[in-house]
């Protein structure tokens, strides 16, 4: 039962993703081996039973990379045109305009042509890609930002402040905070130390409170992974802080020396 | 909603603490291996947070820039494999441009001396180069050209092939093999920015190690005699 419903997943989402991307490499008995092929893939991975959807898309993802790889090999236009789609949608989400989301795109490809024979897994074509178009990217924002630094500072302003969302649906921390106790004094370090609300807040609940992280991003309506990247940044500013360090191990009874210490959020290492 | 909690406002300032201090367990190389994976589970509804399996790569995301930074790529990126919210936006298919042209030469050879005789040889790299696992990953191989050099009267049979160096870089070797005559070569190799000399083995072969294969368009071989007398008595 789960195996019909499993097959019947990857043909929906095998119509819709070849459809969307014009895949026209495999004929209909090789698309019939293609899901077997995914079907393997899903049962090879640690988790064959999360979402079906999900799933079915991982493992055709992962199978159809597999062709695609074959395919750059024996050097078929198809394929590279295909790769080159994906790589020109990449591009038009960061690039407003689509010459230089297909420049990205013909560089991407020409890239993968050229290191292909460093992929160790063909199964990860399509990850291996997305990184180098990361590179890309940011080989890119270097480029406009000598041609033009204000345009770039703009750029790289949006990013920043795209992690400075207000969260959607304030919860009352403060209050939740009250009742859990927290220490005075490591909350106003705290503060001082996270000018980024976003930052203090996904700090707060993640690490301080233990809350999961999937429900703090659906709490604050950002994606899991901007989540996670708030609670880094929030982390690497609190160690690089050595006064707020030496507070934290004075709250939790770990410092040496704790005598004649003020907390001071401007002493940086 | 939220769960509502037990008190933990000492547990507050441990859990802080340990995540600032704890030390990474898993390299960035281990992690950046099961990065694709992780993601993959995340977007699967898998609940990393609370599965074991998971907690050090997390830690290690907590504390690690570039890591994280590839994450944060893979998980962006994953979107587009997401079968409910596709975009039909894709370029007429003449704005792609043709990735593979015409196969070129596959070599131009050239006769620089006759006695000792020297020759130079201008190898086109067809890109992508494949390889074959061998004997594993670690130990793949990849031919680069292998055949006669028909318009010498000796005809000498080339082979270069490449072998990993590293994650990025290749060691190439290079083997003349005479029917008769002398068998033991001096090269010079030209491939992009590298140059070298090498003297062969007996099997006329010769390695030049760390080459960047990928940036290269082509290989210049020159080759000579190691023994010039022993090809005038050939």
């Amino acid at each position: 039962m789960a195996e019909a419903g499993r097959r019947e997943s990857l043909r929906t989402v095998w119509q819709r993703l070849s459809t969307a991307y014009e895949w026209k490499l495999l004929t209909a008995s090789q698309i019939e081996q293609l899901f077997d092929r995914a079907e393997n893939i899903i049962l090879e991975l640690d988790f064959p039973t999360g979402n079906m959807r999900k799933l079915a898309e991982e493992g055709i993802r992962r199978a159809y990379s597999e062709q695609l790889y074959r395919a750059l090999l024996d050097r078929k236009q198809q394929a590279a045109a295909e790769l080159w789609q994906i790589f020109r949608r990449l591009g038009l989400r960061y690039f407003s305009n689509e010459q230089t989301a297909e420049e990205i795109a013909q560089e991407g490809v020409l890239r993968v042509l050229r290191n292909l024979y460093m992929l160790q897994n063909p199964q990860s074509l399509f990850s291996w890609a997305f990184r180098i178009f990361y590179s890309l990217r940011k080989e890119r924002l270097v480029q406009q930002k000598n041609e033009d630094s204000n345009t770039s500072y703009a750029h790289e302003a949006q990013e920043e402040r795209s992690l400075e969302v207000e969260y959607a649906d304030p919860i009352d921390l403060i209050e939740r905070i009250d009742q859990l106790q927290i220490d005075n004094q490591l909350l106003d370090a705290l503060d001082k130390t996270l000018t980024n609300k976003l930052e203090r807040y996904v700090i707060l609940r993640i690490v301080a409170l233990g809350d999961a992280p999937r429900e703090v991003a659906r709490d604050l309506n950002l994606p899991l992974h901007r989540t996670r990247l708030a609670k880094s940044r929030a982390l690497k500013r609190l160690r690089e802080n050595t006064a707020f360090m030496h507070l934290l191990r004075e709250i939790t009874g770990l410092a040496e020396f704790t005598q004649g210490v003020s907390y001071d959020a401007s002493e940086t290492e | 909603m939220m769960h509502q909690k037990p008190n933990r406002g000492k547990l507050a300032s441990n859990n802080l603490y340990d995540a600032l201090e704890r030390d990474r367990k898993l390299t960035c190389n281990q992690v950046r291996a099961l990065l694709e994976d992780f993601v993959a589970a995340e977007q699967a509804g898998v609940e990393v947070d609370s599965d074991l399996r998971y907690s050090l790569l997390l830690e290690h995301l907590d504390d690690c820039d570039e890591c994280m930074s590839i994450y944060q790529e893979l998980s962006e990126a994953a979107d587009l494999f997401d079968s409910e919210r596709l975009e039909y936006n894709n370029a007429p298919e003449s704005r792609v441009p043709n990735f593979f042209p015409p196969q070129l030469p596959s070599y131009i050879l050239r006769l620089m001396n006759q006695h000792p005789r020297q020759v130079a040889i201008h190898l086109p790299v067809q890109h992508p180069v494949e390889w074959v696992g061998k004997l594993g990953s670690k130990h793949r191989e990849a031919t680069i050209f292998s055949g006669l050099l028909s318009e010498l009267p000796e005809q000498p049979k080339l082979q270069v092939s490449a072998r990993p160096y590293d994650d990025r870089y290749v060691s190439l070797t290079v083997q003349v093999q005479n029917k008769t005559g002398p068998q033991a070569w001096r090269f010079d190799l030209r491939a992009g920015e590298f140059q070298g000399s090498q003297t062969s083995d007996q099997n006329g072969s010769a390695t030049f190690q760390k080459i960047d294969l990928a940036a290269l368009d082509a290989l210049e071989i020159t080759y000579h005699p190691v023994d010039a007398q022993a090809e005038d008595a050939a």
